[in-house]
């Protein structure tokens, strides 16, 4: 694995050198201490790596991460491993724009829960992690200013198990509404709406139905979240259904990693901020398992220090027992981050 | 009494030459009234001795009712605005996603600054939301200035401040200083004008100084170094698919 990563920083620095490409980037580095039985410390460096080049025709966007461990997480992932978030090149023609390589297949209204995304982990240290990639060759194009629609196709190793999909998007009376059908496994559609508006408050939400490759009906997915600012602060609530849910905690599968996915059929995340300034700013969020009634819990604030460098504290806890989802017994009753970041 | 002929004729010239708050708030429209444009330009947000700078360039068209902005400094590289009368979306590129910014969202600093997105998607035209008074002439900054008082009318929804006074230049139209307050009274933002530039008979804030009241020793500095206008616009510039590109 070291050597890999050597070859390939070889092989990247060769490439770039003297090259005009656009290169950003982030360092992050989480130092975390967990309280179970007894302290377990952990640390997770990451690094992004960011490439862009663009001119009126094209687009290239290349988003590589290496992680490196140590402490307890280092016994759990290795030293070391890469993830290709994107790779992929856009080329924009009068009809539309088509995208080739490992892009974010995204459907439905941006939102913890959506049943729409490819990738359902949740990484708890930071919700609003960024999702992996496909690779696929995606078609976007447009209807008018506020309507269009994409087409894609990510071919898997036996043509019946291509994943296909479409949406449409509209903006019907200041609301953004999407139709969406995607094949996203082999005998495994969904099709459905989504959609993100104002009423008294701001609502949205994604409403869709699995079905088989036949169309029968196998089980409905949503999820519905409200948000309102009070001043400076944030309120968000949003609910989430799976039909095919588990409604016992004995049907759990439990594992711990850095990402999560939800297995029971009802789940709630409540999300507060504060915005002091653009240098401070505290949040908290509690995902609750409306099943076994366990929760975890983050409290934590953000200061940036100077421009592109931010430092942030998190406190969070699990108030499970046993065999609950959210269980202290399982992971720790709670811990401490901290994160140094910066951006370039 | 040919004194006094002469002071009432002279009363009556005055009125009959005398502009009204309307007929200014008219003027600060037609000079605003540009058909497109484009800009760089940069936030300073600045609070006790901390400041951070972010980069940006865009388009507008229909004076700045339609607008698509994308910042270029590392830490915010590929943030893109858009926003079509009223309504705002912003697009994350980590993401890939665009997100709508809507209801009490709107309120929030925009990018952290003092300029709230109402500020932004509100750039409306004055005499339609606002009964309009002229309270009088001064001179600020040895500039001599009209002073306007705004008032929301009765119903008038969507409306960000309840009261605005404004001190437009009297040669130039263009609105030199602003304060905005909520119905209670309370002064919520000023806004300072501190450089102008003409531009193809249009007279454009290139500097402006923004202070969110509410906010303890923190202001926003907001400045234009590159202007142009009736430029030719990249095709489908103010479009939800272009957001993505």
């Amino acid at each position: 694995m070291k050597l890999r990563l050597f070859y390939f920083f070889i092989i990247a620095t060769i490439s770039i050198y003297g090259s005009d490409i656009n290169i950003n980037g982030l360092f992050r580095d989480d130092l975390i201490l967990n309280k179970g039985s007894d302290f377990k410390y952990s640390n997770i460096m990451e690094n992004r790596f960011l490439l862009q080049k663009k001119s009126a025709a094209w687009k290239y966007y290349f988003d590589l991460r290496l992680f490196f461990y140590s402490g307890s997480a280092a016994t759990l992932y290795g030293d070391a491993k890469y993830r290709l978030l994107r790779g992929f090149i856009k080329y924009y023609t009068n009809i539309g724009t088509f995208v080739i390589g490992k892009t974010y297949i995204n459907f439905g209204a941006l939102s913890m829960f959506n049943p729409f995304d490819m990738d359902k982990n949740v990484n708890f240290n930071d919700p609003a992690y960024d999702k992996e990639g496909k690779i696929a060759l995606q078609y976007d194009f447009s209807f008018s200013k506020l309507a269009g629609g994409k087409i894609y196709i990510s071919p898997q190793n036996k043509p019946q198990n291509s994943l296909f999909g479409s949406s449409l998007y509209f903006n019907i009376s200041k609301f953004d509404l999407g139709f969406i059908i995607n094949r996203y496994g082999k005998d495994n559609i969904i099709s459905g709406i989504s959609f993100k508006g104002d009423l008294l408050l701001t609502v949205f939400g994604n409403i869709g139905l699995h079905l088989n490759d036949v169309f029968q009906r196998k089980f409905l997915e949503a999820n519905l979240g409200i948000e309102y600012y009070f001043g400076s602060t944030l309120f968000q609530f949003i609910y989430y259904f799976n039909e095919s849910g588990k409604d016992n905690i004995s049907q759990y599968t439990f594992y711990y990693n850095n990402d999560h996915y939800f297995q029971a059929k009802h789940y709630g995340l409540i999300n507060i901020s504060y915005i002091y300034d653009y240098f401070l700013n505290f949040y908290g969020y509690s995902f609750l398992n409306f099943i076994d009634g366990s929760t975890l819990d983050l409290l934590g604030a953000k200061i940036t220090v100077n421009n592109g460098f931010d430092v942030s504290l998190e406190i969070f806890g699990l108030t499970g027992k046993g065999l609950e989802e959210f269980s202290s017994s399982l992971y720790g009753s709670y811990g401490i981050l901290c994160r140094f970041q910066v951006k370039y | 009494m040919k004194k006094y002929v002469l002071v009432l004729f002279s009363f009556l010239i005055l009125n009959i030459f005398a502009i009204t708050g309307k007929e200014i708030i008219e003027k600060v429209d037609k000079n605003r009234s540009i058909s497109n444009e484009y800009y760089e330009g940069t936030f300073t947000i600045i609070k006790n001795n901390r400041t951070l700078v972010k980069k940006f360039f865009g388009y507008a068209k229909d004076s700045e009712e339609t607008f698509y902005m994308e910042f270029t400094n590392p830490e915010d590289n590929g943030v893109k605005y858009l926003k079509i009368s009223d309504e705002l979306w912003i697009y994350f590129p980590d993401a890939d996603d665009y997100l709508k910014i809507s209801g009490s969202m709107l309120k929030q600093g925009m990018m952290g600054s003092d300029m709230s997105y109402s500020d932004m998607v509100t750039i409306e035209n004055l005499e339609e939301k606002y009964s309009v008074d002229l309270l009088g002439e001064e001179v600020l900054n040895k500039v001599p200035v009209y002073k306007i008082e705004l008032i929301a009318k009765k119903g008038t929804k969507n409306i960000t401040y309840y009261k605005e006074i404004l001190y437009v230049d009297k040669d130039k139209f263009i609105i030199l200083n602003a304060e905005y307050f909520a119905k209670s009274g309370r002064l919520l933002k000023t806004i300072d004008v501190q450089d102008i530039k003409k531009v193809k008979d249009h007279y454009f804030p290139t500097k402006m100084l923004i202070k969110d009241m509410r906010r303890k020793n923190s202001k926003t500095i907001i400045e234009f170094p590159i202007i142009k206008f009736d430029i030719k616009l990249p095709k489908n510039v103010f479009s939800l698919g272009y957001l993505k590109r």
